[in-house]
């Protein structure tokens, strides 16, 4: 289903599901938004179903799609609005991609709204879609901490439609290593309602898949691998100014875990205008092993993000911020009805710092048993 | 000879489901569904065409009588243009 609509993407042989199993793939193919897809491989002949699969996969696209309607109604006018306020922005993913990069948006459902602006128009911008009833869902650990060290705020408004609003493309170390910048000098036209938006362009859009196929979800979410196939097929790829964004955003080592990821998925190479990298920094590796192993979910992103982050006093100030948030945070953290604590804030680096003083004290016994001076003592 | 045709209005935001188009544009809360030949005119529309040829086409593909296709087409596209999905052109 993933590779549905590529070059040498779809198998040769119709898949059958069993009624026993069908239910549980239509979540899957809900939850991994692929039901366009998979629709699409249905009526190919590569997705065998029968009548009523069919009409239960038709419903599921259809509710995916009067979503992402009422999503680009959404975006429309929250794109006018920041016109109207003088913020460059770029629309990311969604309905950037469903309309600049697939041959039919309607293989490429979504659920929110992202956008990119400037570090400098971020407050306008903020002010700007709060203007049109979107607030942020979260509040930051301090005030000003997006702005410095986080990658987006989540906004919603009260018919719960969720934005996104960007000011780099990914939280952690490689959020802070991208210069989003000049991501605003790679972007290209889309015609939206009558309306023109601006997007990333292919290039910029590639390395944005990479980036959020490998490092957004774990296990990687499978929409997001077939946008990385999808831009490389795309025939208009500068994969010189990829090769310069992975030495000097330290992205190689996420590029090639994107690739790698994704022809694992399609089952064939994808055609990778990049050399394999023989040696990657080993900072770099230990990066990408903060948002793709365990470590992700023991606070191994803020570890990486502190080393990522010029200067002892912006070091400082993000553990602190991490590890002192304001009262409202935790509140707005916490479980309903819960009020939030320090401790249960805590509880995470405890963890760690426990986990660490335990690998420590067996490895000090473990190297005490084996001492041949000890034994010689003896 | 002056024709007439329609092309798709380009303040419509439109989602293809199988045979079925969902239709709204950003200053309308609701949605419309074309379905059967709504939905086949709307694919058609991609490009701006003249009735004759919409008549030509769908008559080939449903083969039935150019005449009444004809009927039922040209009270189709009027509904459609009032719900401003389309917009009517008149060329030489």
């Amino acid at each position: 289903v993933v590779g549905t609509g590529l070059p040498n993407g779809g198998r040769q042989r119709p898949i059958a599901v069993g009624p026993d199993r069908w239910q549980g793939i239509l979540s899957e193919l809900k939850w991994q938004r692929l039901t366009g897809l998979a629709l699409r491989a249905a009526q190919e002949g590569a997705f065998d179903l029968d009548d009523d699969q069919f009409r239960d996969l038709m419903t599921a696209q259809r509710d995916l799609m009067i979503h992402a309607l009422v999503l680009e109604r959404t975006l429309l006018a929250l794109w006018s609005r920041l016109q109207a306020a003088e913020v460059e922005a770029v629309v990311l993913k969604g309905s950037a991609l469903a309309h600049g990069v697939y041959p039919d948006p309607s293989w490429r459902p979504f659920g929110d709204i992202d956008l990119l602006v400037r570090d400098k128009q971020w407050p306008k911008a903020l002010k700007a879609l709060s203007s049109c009833g979107f607030q942020r869902r979260y509040q930051e650990p301090r005030p000003g901490f997006t702005a410095r060290f986080g990658h987006a705020a989540l906004l919603e408004d009260s018919q719960h439609v969720e934005v996104d609003l960007h000011r780099t493309l990914v939280a952690g170390p490689f959020g802070m290593w991208i210069q989003p910048d000049e991501l605003f000098d790679r972007t290209t036209d889309f015609v939206l309602g009558g309306i023109v938006l601006r997007r990333l362009d292919n290039t910029a859009a590639l390395a944005h898949a990479c980036v959020h196929a490998s490092l957004g979800f774990r296990p990687p979410l499978l929409l997001p691998i077939r946008d990385v196939a999808q831009l490389c097929v795309s025939d208009d790829v500068d994969w010189e100014l990829m090769r310069d964004w992975s030495r000097r955003w330290h992205l190689a080592v996420v590029f090639e875990h994107a690739f790698d990821t994704a022809a694992d998925t399609l089952g064939s190479a994808l055609p990778v205008g990049l050399e394999p990298v023989a040696r990657h920094d080993r900072g770099d590796r230990r990066a990408l092993r903060a948002y793709t192993s365990d470590r992700r979910r023991y606070g191994g992103k803020a570890t990486a993000t502190v080393l990522a982050i010029p200067g002892l006093r912006g070091k400082f100030e993000y553990v602190g911020a991490l590890l002192f948030p304001d009262r409202a945070f935790l509140v707005s953290r916490a479980k309903e009805g819960s009020a939030g604590s320090y401790l249960g804030r805590w509880a995470v680096p405890i963890r760690w710092v426990r986990g660490r003083s335990v690998s420590l004290m067996t490895a000090i016994r473990d190297w005490w048993t084996r001492n041949p001076m000890r034994a010689g003592r003896r | 000879m002056v024709t007439r045709g329609y092309v798709r209005s380009s303040s419509a935001l439109s989602r293809q489901v199988g045979d079925e188009t969902l239709v709204t544009r950003v200053d309308r809360e609701s949605l419309d569904v074309l379905a059967g030949t709504a939905g086949h005119i709307w694919r058609l529309l991609e490009q701006p065409r003249t009735v004759a040829e919409l008549v030509e086409i769908l008559a080939g593909h449903y083969r039935a009588d150019p005449e009444r296709i004809r009927r039922d087409v040209d009270r189709l596209l009027e509904d459609l243009v009032e719900r401003e999905w389309l917009r009517p052109f008149v060329g030489a």
